[in-house]
C-alpha cells in the first residue's frame, strides 16, 4: 500500500495527519461529499406521470386499432368461406345492379377511407398541435 | 426492503401516487448520475424523465436481488452512456494515465481560480474535467453513498477497477488542491 492509499484510508476514518498532502485530501473529501448544485423542477414527477399516462393511452389506442384490423380480417374470411359454402352468386334483384357497378362502389369505399385518413392526419392533427 | 416491495407492487398495479413517491425518493440519485456523466444542463431533465419512464416500464422485471436504488442507478448509468454514444461523445476510453495526469495537474484556468473563492466549488469544477468513469465512481461513492459491490453492479466493472478509479480520481484532485493550497501558504 503506497502513501496516498494509506492517506485516503486515514481520511475516510477521520484521521488527518498534519501535512499538506493530508490537508489537501481532507479538502477534496469534504468537497466531494457536497451535493452538486442543481435541482430538478418541482413539477418533475408530475411531468413524468403525464408522459407515462400519454404513453399508456397511445399504447391502448394502438392495441384497439390492431383488434379492429383483426376483426375486419376475420369477418372477410368468414364472408368468403360462407360464400364459398353456399355457392353465392350476385344474380338476385338489386345485387345484380350492384354487381354492374362493383368497381365504382369499391372506388367510393377507397375514397372515403382516404378522405378519413387525410382528415385525421392533416386537419384534426393540425388542430391538436395548434 | 418490505417497504420497497410494497411500493413496487403498488407501482406495478398502476398506482400513480406510488410511482410519484418512487420518483420523489430517487430523483436526486438519478439527477446526480446523469449530470455527472452527461454534463450538459439542457438535456438533463429529459434524460432523467426517460430514466423513470424506463424504470416504470421495467419494474415488473425487478427481482429484489439488490436495493431498488442500485437497480435504478444502473438504468440511469446505462441510459446516460447510451446518450453519450448516440451523440458520439467519448466515454469508453480512459485517457493515457501519464499524459492525462500531467495535463490535468498543470492546466490552470486563471479565470476559474479567480472566480472560485471557496475551494469546494473549485474541486467540484475540477471533477467535471475528469473522465466520465471517474466522475461516476466519485458520485456513486461520495454523493450517493453506495458501497463498492453496489458500484460494481451499477457500472458492471470488477471491484479492483472501481477502487482504482476512485483512488486515481481522488489523487488527481488532491494534486490540484495541493498546488492551490501551496500557493495560499506562500502568500
Amino acid at each position: 500500500m503506497n502513501n496516498d492509499e494509506l492517506l485516503q484510508e486515514n481520511i475516510e476514518r477521520g484521521q488527518v495527519p498534519d501535512n499538506l498532502d493530508a490537508k489537501s485530501y481532507a479538502r477534496v473529501f469534504h468537497a466531494l461529499s457536497k451535493e452538486p448544485e442543481f435541482t430538478l423542477p418541482a413539477s418533475f414527477a408530475d411531468r413524468i406521470i403525464q408522459r407515462s399516462l400519454a404513453m399508456q393511452q397511445s399504447k391502448e389506442s394502438k392495441r384497439d386499432l390492431w383488434w379492429f384490423g383483426i376483426g375486419i380480417f376475420l369477418l372477410t374470411i368468414a364472408f368468403i368461406t360462407a360464400f364459398a359454402f353456399v355457392g353465392f352468386k350476385m344474380n338476385l334483384g338489386f345485387l345484380r345492379a350492384v354487381s354492374d357497378y362493383k368497381w365504382l362502389l369499391l372506388m367510393a369505399v377507397i375514397l372515403v377511407l382516404i378522405f378519413n385518413q387525410v382528415d385525421k392526419k392533416l386537419i384534426r392533427g393540425e388542430n391538436v398541435t395548434a | 426492503m418490505n417497504d420497497e416491495k410494497a411500493l413496487v407492487s403498488r407501482v406495478i398495479a398502476g398506482d400513480m401516487l406510488a410511482f410519484r413517491s418512487l420518483i420523489k425518493t430517487h430523483e436526486r440519485l438519478v439527477a446526480h448520475m446523469i449530470r455527472r456523466i452527461v454534463k450538459s444542463e439542457e438535456d438533463l431533465e429529459e434524460l432523467c424523465q426517460d430514466v423513470f419512464l424506463k424504470v416504470h416500464e421495467k419494474l415488473i422485471e425487478f427481482s429484489f436481488q439488490s436495493r431498488l436504488s442500485t437497480w435504478i442507478a444502473t438504468i440511469a448509468y446505462r441510459h446516460a452512456i447510451n446518450h453519450l454514444r448516440k451523440r458520439k461523445m467519448e466515454y469508453s476510453s480512459i485517457p493515457e494515465e501519464e499524459s492525462f495526469t500531467k495535463r490535468f495537474i498543470e492546466h490552470e484556468d486563471p479565470q476559474s481560480v479567480l472566480e472560485e473563492e471557496d475551494l469546494d466549488g473549485l474541486v467540484l469544477k475540477l471533477v467535471d474535467e475528469l473522465p466520465a468513469q471517474y466522475r461516476t465512481v466519485l458520485t456513486l461513492y461520495h454523493v450517493s453513498g453506495m458501497s463498492y459491490p453496489e458500484i460494481c453492479k451499477v457500472m458492471d466493472m470488477p471491484e479492483g477497477t472501481v477502487k482504482n478509479y476512485l483512488f486515481r480520481a481522488r489523487n488527481l484532485l488532491k494534486e490540484k488542491v495541493k498546488k492551490h493550497l501551496g500557493k495560499e501558504e506562500l502568500l
